[in-house]
């Protein structure tokens, strides 16, 4: 019966999910390119040469690199955000929007605001900076990457305060008042009483928000374009450009394919911990 | 109205047997009361009877059509939920004529079958309210309203009243009654309330584990128990259960009684007296400790202890509590005739 | 404590605010008062936006309407009719709730080079059905989901009651769970939306000349002129006003749609 209603959006999800995915594996297989006239099938050898491309590592490195700063940073702010947020009163729902905004914004957009914002020439910060006296390149070598996890940060820290949020307003209270008879502190509460039973919440917003950070793109694209040398060259940026800067479709795909796993392994931790979860609740 | 007959009637669900093979009939015109502890089967086999679920095996008929195949569309049932089911987004007019307007009926006529129904059931001066607008009561004539303006061959409810308060409760079963009565309905009731089985019955069927007990008046299952199950689920408080040989050294049953044939005996609390006012006779004479004094108005419950055994419970009248203090002891009796023996299966023997 | 947690909360405000005021004096601003940000007090000029309707960003902004309208439609129809067989009936297993959200998580950069090529085989380069598909790929997933959420909501017995009043399980799903799910459909359709009209990577690649969405038209201004620097802060405004406009509705409902059923799985 349930097929029925289902049968749509299977078809549909098959023919646009599914046989893109079977096409690129195949893809990474062989060595495609449309620069070139025959195409032959290379088995693993695309794989094989990542491992030897040491463009490719810094990409990775870089990327991994972003992930866990911007995450972290993420859920320290978006924690300290959301307890502020719901323990307010006035102004609830403007100040709620208000902060939420920056997620809704096309990330190209949030990219080229930042690039002139921090630009050394046009830019309003580096005016303010040098007033106080300081100079700083936000776009140098030593900086880039730390500036691409910061436009990372305020555009997706709403997104954690987002779920925390949801997460914290649905809370028992009771443990809560309870402590309050027991006369903890806020810190104890918070230690011993929010961030445990916040423990799931949080693990489903890391993941959920570490793995769309692995697709980083258009900070970068926008701002630095992956240098200055290769300072913040992330692996979407370097697929894009390997497929459709150079059209070496084949090393492309098997570049893709490296992150679907990464995913894969990512999204296999989260249903775990839902599961286990769900089991223990 | 039509009758309702189960033959065999089977479901399982993987290795569960909710339904273990009923057969049943249920009579025209009459209430018949599926009564049961949790999961006994009693609301599957509505679901059943409804066709909201499919048999595993067996039939179904509804007066002379065999149903057991059909959509629940086409059984010509209608059906009132623990919870009403009203659809909120639709005004209590429209809730009542949904079933109507499902089977075409349309204009003057449904204008009429819908007032008629909502006087029946004094519900007509909210016609244009939503279901977030009335209070328990109200939904609940609401949802009865919904299934008489349908005129089908049966109603099925699935433990209507459980959701309401308790005056409100007693006062729903006699409009349940009176409505009955004044329609000539044939009425499946799902309950767990062996008070609201025995009010509201012309038919009671105890059910267990998926399989009936026993089917009865109220009086033949009040009086004639088939099962030990039965006895102790009907009446209140709990028929006392013990076993012959603690109802022979104990509570003083004479042999004749309390003999090898029957390995338990059962007696009502109401049958457990005071001795002095047991004048025509005694099966059983014994001392007993009154542990608590429960007074309930017109009645009360003695919960009795003797030398550290199950608590007997015995329901006197409050007339006769003058005697009876909570903590200390006092002689009690069973009257003539008011035991009911048991086999070792549960069986009730003669 | 109360003081530094407002302190905080107004330091987060302005934080936020900072880039959007900045933007939105910067569409003001001619070429002078762009190059020189020292100067507090500048002239207005509207050049930049008449450069927004003269330079195709309202085309470009038409553009992305439309794929975003016909990508949702299309997910809203599919993935309720889907998310309801999930709910109800379990199809697909325990796991479908979940394996909904993968294909969410994938990498675009997997499924574009195939889609790219079908479309180019198919010659539909020119076309924004190539990036209606590709939408599709992430839009289908979260709508299903939310939807799977909401159904979940619904208790099964308004559906009984109708079967047995008459109807069989599509007509009780129209006239019964269907108007209870309505303001569900509508906040998944408008984070849909959002998510169809932010998306660069997609389209800046699967678009023609012809087709570009909104976002590779600011994209396109990536270019170190000063003189594009203010009409691109007003073709950003586009893209972002009707998204403040829409998250400010969405905002209350989407915290308690994840409260009550997005987290719930």
């Amino acid at each position: 019966m349930g097929w029925r209603f289902m049968a749509p959006l299977l078809v549909l999800l098959v023919a646009i999910v599914g046989y893109p995915l079977v096409y690129s594996l195949y893809l990474s297989l062989t060595n495609r390119s449309i620069v070139r006239q025959d195409t032959s099938f290379v088995g693993l050898d695309q794989y094989q040469s990542l491992i030897h491309n040491s463009d490719y590592g810094a990409a990775m490195r870089n990327t991994i690199v972003f992930v866990l700063f911007a995450v972290a940073l993420e859920l320290v702010i978006g924690l300290a955000l959301a307890l502020a947020l719901q323990k307010q009163r006035r102004a609830r729902d403007v100040t709620r929007a208000l902060l939420l905004t920056p997620m809704f914004v096309t990330p190209i957009a949030v990219g080229l605001m930042f690039r002139f914002l921090l630009n050394q020439q046009l830019g309003a910060i580096p005016q303010i900076l040098s007033q106080l006296g300081i100079t700083i390149d936000f776009f140098g070598p030593s900086l880039a990457l730390p500036t691409i996890i910061a436009i990372d940060v305020w555009q997706w820290t709403p997104f954690m305060v987002l779920l925390l949020l949801a997460g914290l307003e649905s809370l028992p209270r009771q443990p809560f008042e309870a402590a309050r008879v027991d006369g903890a502190s806020t810190w104890m509460t918070f230690r011993r009483i929010t961030l445990p039973l916040l423990k799931p919440v949080i693990a489903i917003a890391v993941l959920l928000r570490g793995l769309d950070a692995f697709k980083v793109f258009e900070y970068v694209f926008a701002t630095t374009n992956g240098g200055p040398g290769n300072a913040t060259e992330t692996i979407q940026l370097m697929i894009y450009r390997t497929g459709f800067g150079f059209f070496r479709l084949g090393e492309a795909a098997a570049m893709a394919f490296v992150l679907v796993a990464v995913v894969l392994v990512g999204v296999t931790l989260l249903y775990r911990g839902m599961m286990h979860q769900k089991g223990a609740t | 109205m039509a009758q309702i007959q189960l033959d065999h009637l089977v479901k399982r669900y993987a290795d569960v047997e909710a339904v273990g093979g009923i057969d049943l009939q249920m009579p025209d015109g009459e209430v018949t009361v599926l009564v049961g502890p949790s999961g006994c089967g009693k609301t599957t086999t509505l679901r059943l009877v409804a066709g909201l679920e499919t048999c595993t095996s067996g039939t179904i008929r509804i007066g002379d059509r065999d149903v057991t195949d059909e959509e629940p569309k086409r059984r010509d049932l209608a059906m009132v939920f623990q919870n009403y089911a009203l659809y909120p987004h639709m005004t209590v007019r429209d809730n009542i004529a949904f079933g109507l307007r499902a089977h075409n009926v349309r204009g003057d006529e449904l204008d009429r079958r819908v007032r008629t129904a909502a006087e029946m059931l004094s519900v007509d001066h909210l016609l244009a309210r939503k279901p977030s607008a009335l209070s328990g009561g109200q939904q609940q004539r609401v949802a009865i309203g919904r299934a008489i303006v349908r005129e089908p061959a049966a109603f099925l409810f699935d433990e209507p009243l459980s959701n309401l308060d308790a005056k409100l409760r007693v006062g729903m079963r006699t409009e349940i009654l009176r409505l009955q009565r004044e329609l000539g309905s044939t009425i499946v009731h799902v309950t767990h309330d062996q008070e609201e089985a025995m009010t509201l019955a012309h038919r009671v069927v105890v059910m267990n584990a998926g399989v009936i007990e026993q089917v009865g008046t109220p009086a033949e299952v009040y009086n004639q128990p088939a099962t030990e199950f039965v006895a102790r689920f009907i009446g209140s408080p709990e028929m006392n259960v013990v076993d012959a040989q603690t109802a022979r050294d104990i509570l003083g049953m004479a042999p004749e009684i309390a003999n090898s044939t029957a390995a338990r005996v059962g007696i009502r609390p109401e049958d457990v007296q005071i001795a002095t006012d047991v004048t025509d006779g005694a099966d059983a004479r014994f001392m007993a400790h009154v542990e608590v004094v429960e007074l309930l108005g017109a009645n009360a419950i003695l919960t009795l202890r003797n030398r550290g055994d199950a608590a007997i419970k015995a329901l006197v009248g409050a007339r006769s509590l003058a005697a009876v203090r909570e903590g200390e002891e006092l002689e009690f009796a069973v009257g003539r005739g008011a035991v009911t023996r048991f086999d070792a299966a549960g069986r009730r023997v003669a | 404590m109360r003081i530094t947690r407002r302190g905080f909360v107004v330091l987060m405000l302005l934080v936020v605010a900072f880039p959007y005021a900045w933007v939105v004096l910067a569409s003001f601003k001619g070429p002078e008062a762009l190059n020189d940000p020292s100067t507090l007090t500048f002239t207005p000029t509207l050049d930049n936006w008449r450069g927004v309707i003269d330079g195709g960003v309202l085309d470009s902004a038409l553009t992305s309407v439309i794929v975003g309208v016909v990508t949702v439609a299309i997910a809203v129809v599919f993935g309720t009719l889907g998310a309801y067989a999930i709910s109800r009936f379990g199809t697909g297993g325990p796991g479908t709730r979940f394996g909904i959200l993968l294909s969410e998580l994938m990498p675009p950069a997997v499924l574009v080079v195939p889609l790219f090529l079908v479309a180019f085989n198919l010659n539909l380069r020119d076309t924004v059905i190539a990036i209606i598909a590709s939408h599709l790929t992430f839009v289908l997933p979260v709508v299903t989901w939310f939807m799977i959420g909401f159904f979940d909501a619904v208790p099964k017995e308004f559906e009984d009651q109708a079967m047995v009043d008459g109807y069989g399980r599509f007509g009780a799903f129209r006239r019964v769970v269907l108007p209870q799910v309505l303001p569900g459909i509508g906040a998944a359709a408008i984070f849909a939306f959002v998510l169809s009209w932010n998306d660069l990577f997609y389209a800046l690649i699967l678009a023609g000349g012809n087709t570009a969405t909104l976002p590779v038209k600011i994209a396109s201004y990536n270019t170190f002129r000063g003189v594009e620097l203010g009409t691109m802060c007003a073709a950003i405004l586009v893209s972002v006003v009707p998204v403040l406009i829409a998250c400010f509705f969405v905002q209350r409902r989407l915290v308690r749609g994840i409260s009550g059923g997005g987290l719930k799985y």
